[in-house]
């Protein structure tokens, strides 16, 4: 059940207050710039996402039913900026092909401990396309079918590109803390 | 790790990316507020359009009912109308949206006290006609009728504009008292498809020279009376509530001169100051007088891309340290000196896509033009020819060729990979690896600029004069091959880093105009004015950037010392706007009716090259250009030209072009076709226009035309 405070919040977004988008930007924005972070290459990248995602939120908060989780909606939204700011960067770089880990002298050696954040910049130095279907994938549980939708392209690519992304990711982790 | 299976190993990365906990740096949120405030205006006008509608609807209908039952102009009916226009529930989306953000102008107190209230919701009136000396144009214009006797205050929730014209304050031409119903016109030019709707001159001259506008929004308020046009009484004088659709610096008000058909300069007071009392009388020219201040292109593009603000701050050269910084900017000057003088050129590639990942260029597929060669055996065995030369480890497999066994592992083209395959010339890119335990076989990877990749696998033979299979020890060869992939990548990477640094350092030393300029543009930019880049390279290295290291160590640690003060100034400038609601407007006293523009007036940076230019239509015909105009659509820049056979050179900008003929008809060349064009030196350009007359007949024609 959704809570008194963010159906305000979210009635007086639709009535375009700032002062309640301001709530919701502070309520959501830790947790939907760790989505943008998986997405993004950088921090920076992470954060142009960020800002696209709420002003798409607020543009569109008129579509949320109601009847679904919000955080639901708002991650969905998120992660759609964030496919489009790819796009925007880049139209092609879901085509691309890489056969090959990033040369080691270009990976940046995260902390020595095995964390969170060593992970992700694990997983920001995949190559943009490998990234982007292993996060919707991996982590949103997306179908092979409905990223091959999203990204138009041939859902056996998807699966394939997946599968190189995983090989690659647990290459780099490798390298990076057992054979360091 | 190296022995968990897969299926753990990619549980394991999704509970550590569910799991992290960051945020974003805290001056994001005064960046989306400040896109955010316009669209919040419409916002509230959906929300509450809702609610007013039905109740205009049903005020209207009122009216009307009583209206028809009473005679007209009588006290009863005067004393029907809504007292106060402060109160009244129909101006409920003004008040509404300047309470919660104090973002609009306060409206100006209403004399007389009765007067009817008409709220204009944006887009549901369309009026088709017009009085004939009423500028014709397409831009849509809201319309209300009033009784003379009465007065009315007039409101367009969603631009946050209101005009008031007081009770008894219009006289006709002959200046007797005008009495009866009477029509206004409000006409809004808000963004740049209403300018371009609008084909008015977007430029400014006086003794100082000719000048562009940038315009913060424009309007047009006339009163008719059966189509005769009518005027302020003697010592009269209508209010305009007026909210500017950005927060210029430096705006003036411009009256349009229609005779003339240029602007003349009113005040820049009102927006100075922010106050009301602009006695300007159109019929009056000698109220005229003064110059508009002059702002920079640097603030106008600052000024124009108002979300993007902070990325027109300097931006920071990534050194690791100082000790780096200062290896890097003696590399980098050198660099900008040999580019600048023609002993280095900037690599198409590398201008192409200079942000990329090593990867985009090692693994690119635009790097050359390759070309599949057959032999003369029904077309089994080919070769990928390098017409640039540029895949260099291509020549490892000299003698030899390939046959191909087997289907393409991964296409991202819904075309089929025979028919892709049977292209000849168009291949950008080739790798080949050797696969399998047969060490002919291979798998080789074609790339194509639109395509994506193919790959397929094939098998490497050799063949002698006389057309039989040679031996052949692949496993050498494709070791060469290896041997000479390396050996190039090593290179490219060398200058590819060489070119990185020469365009990170740049950042330290590039003038506020170029501020706005990511690394793409900025290199076009480069490369469109060598001579000042010349004299700027040239001149550090005369100031020893290129060989004193304390000199060099001063100079980096100055220019972080202004960029942080920079940075912090504006973080500041945008928590103030957004704290007080700032947005530029004024309450006008107008004593005229007319077109009104409140606009900041600019040169460019640059004084630019000008060059004759002559318009052809795409079936040939000659067009005879009365008007040239121009738009930026990365700035947000729309001029009009003073001349229609003149043409700015502006290369490395994406000018799209607006031509009118003396026929009235519309022409349009594309910004890319611009650059493209004014790249190459001329003296007279001819340029081939697109006829687009039929496809903009309203300002979203023009933003549909032109993907504004």
């Amino acid at each position: 059940m959704m809570d008194t405070q963010i159906k305000q919040i979210i009635s007086d977004c639709r009535k375009g207050r700032m002062a309640a988008q301001r709530q919701l930007f502070d309520r959501y924005q830790a947790r939907l710039f760790s989505v943008c972070l998986r997405y993004a290459r950088d921090r920076p990248e992470a954060q142009d996402m960020l800002q696209e995602a709420f002003l798409a939120i607020f543009r569109d908060i008129n579509q949320y039913s109601e009847q679904g989780s919000f955080d639901g909606w708002m991650h969905r939204v998120t992660v759609r900026a964030a496919l489009q700011q790819l796009r925007k960067r880049n139209p092609l770089r879901f085509a691309e092909d890489y056969n090959d880990l990033p040369p080691e002298e270009n990976l940046v050696m995260p902390d020595a401990e095995l964390n969170k954040e060593a992970i992700l910049q694990c997983v920001q130095q995949l190559p943009t396309g490998y990234r982007t279907i292993f996060n919707m994938h991996c982590v949103e549980a997306w179908s092979y079918a409905e990223i091959a939708q999203e990204l138009g392209i041939a859902e056996s690519s998807v699966r394939s590109q997946y599968s190189r992304a995983c090989l690659q990711l647990r290459s780099m982790v490798n390298r990076l803390f057992l054979l360091a | 790790m190296e022995n968990i299976n897969n299926g753990d190993f990619e549980k394991f990365v999704r509970e550590n990316l569910e799991g992290l906990d960051d945020s974003a740096q805290e001056n994001l949120w005064a960046n989306i507020a400040a896109r955010q405030k316009r669209s919040n205006m419409w916002l509230k006008t959906r929300y509450y359009g809702k609610i007013a509608l039905p109740v205009l609807a049903i005020a209207a209908a009122s009216i009307w009912g009583v209206t028809r039952l009473l005679p007209q102009h009588s006290e009863v009916a005067n004393s029907l109308t809504p007292i106060s226009p402060i109160q009244s529930e129909q101006t409920s989306l003004l008040t509404e949206a300047s309470a919660s953000d104090s973002a609009s102008t306060a409206l100006a107190p209403v004399t007389g006290g009765k007067m009817p209230v008409v709220v204009q919701v944006p887009g549901t009136v369309k009026v088709n006609r017009f009085p004939k000396w009423y500028r014709q144009n397409d831009v849509p214009v809201a319309t209300a009728s009033f009784d003379a006797s009465t007065g009315i205050l007039f409101q367009n929730p969603e631009s946050g504009n209101a005009v008031t014209i007081p009770a008894n304050s219009l006289v006709y031409a002959n200046g007797q008292p005008v009495t009866g119903a009477v029509d206004l016109f409000f006409r809004e030019y808000r963004d740049i498809p209403d300018m371009l709707a609008a084909d008015i001159p977007m430029h400014f001259t006086d003794e100082r020279g000719t000048f562009f506008f940038n315009t913060g929004g424009m309007f047009d308020v006339r009163v008719s009376q059966n189509g005769q046009e009518l005027f302020m009484a003697p010592g009269q004088a209508y209010t305009v509530n007026f909210t500017a659709t950005d927060n210029l610096s430096n705006a003036s008000l411009f009256y349009l001169n229609e005779k003339e058909n240029n602007w003349d300069y009113v005040s820049n007071q009102p927006f100075a100051t922010n106050v009301s009392n602009v006695q300007f009388d159109m019929r009056n020219p000698e109220m005229l007088g003064g110059q508009p201040p002059v702002s920079t292109e640097a603030t106008v593009i600052r000024e124009n891309t108002d979300g993007n603000a902070e990325k027109c701050l300097p931006q920071s050269p990534n050194f690791a340290n100082v000790e780096t910084g200062i290896e890097w900017v003696k590399e980098a000057i050198a660099t900008g000196i040999d580019l600048t003088t023609g002993k280095r050129k900037l690599p198409v590639w590398y201008l192409k896509n200079p942000t990329a990942v090593d990867q985009y260029y090692t693994f690119s597929f635009d790097r050359s033009d390759l070309k599949l060669v057959y032999a003369n055996d029904e077309g089994t065995r080919f070769f990928p020819q390098d017409l640039h030369g540029v895949f260099t480890e291509l020549n490892a497999f000299k003698d030899c060729y390939f046959i191909r066994t087997g289907d393409s592992l991964i296409t991202y083209s819904p075309q089929s990979v025979n028919a892709i395959f049977s292209r000849t010339n168009s291949w950008k890119s080739c790798t080949v690896r050797q696969e399998g335990p047969d060490p002919a076989n291979c798998l080789m990877t074609l790339g194509t600029e639109k395509d994506g990749f193919i790959q397929l696998n094939a098998r490497l033979v050799r063949i002698n004069e006389s057309g039989i299979n040679a031996a052949l020890d692949a496993r050498k060869v494709f070791d060469r091959y290896e041997e000479l992939r390396e050996e190039r990548l090593n290179g490219l990477l060398k200058e590819l880093n060489v070119l990185r640094r020469f365009t990170e350092t740049s950042k330290m030393f590039r003038e506020e105009a170029e501020f706005c300029l990511e690394e793409k543009d900025w290199l076009r930019f480069f490369e469109k004015n060598l001579p000042s880049m010349r004299s700027r390279y040239l001149k550090l290295e005369q100031n020893g950037m290129t060989s004193n290291n304390p000199a060099i160590r001063d100079a980096i640690l100055a220019w972080s010392n202004n960029a942080r003060t920079l940075r912090l100034e504006r973080a500041d400038q945008i928590a103030a706007d957004l704290s007080v609601g700032k947005q530029l407007g004024a309450v006008l006293s107008l004593t005229g009716f007319g077109a009104f523009n409140c606009d900041q007036i600019y040169q460019f940076i640059r004084q630019p090259m000008y060059s004759a230019v002559t318009f052809t239509a795409e079936t040939g015909k000659a067009v005879k250009a009365t008007q040239l105009r121009m738009l930026d659509k990365a700035t947000k820049m729309f001029l009009t030209m003073k001349s229609a056979d003149k043409l700015v050179l502006l290369p490395g900008r994406k000018m799209e072009l607006v031509v009118t003929d003396n026929e009235g008809r519309l022409y349009h060349l594309a910004g890319a076709d611009y650059d493209r064009i004014v790249s190459k030196e001329s003296n007279l350009y001819k340029i081939s226009l697109k006829e687009v007359t039929n496809s903009v007949q309203s300002p979203s024609g023009w933003a549909d035309l032109l993907g504004i």
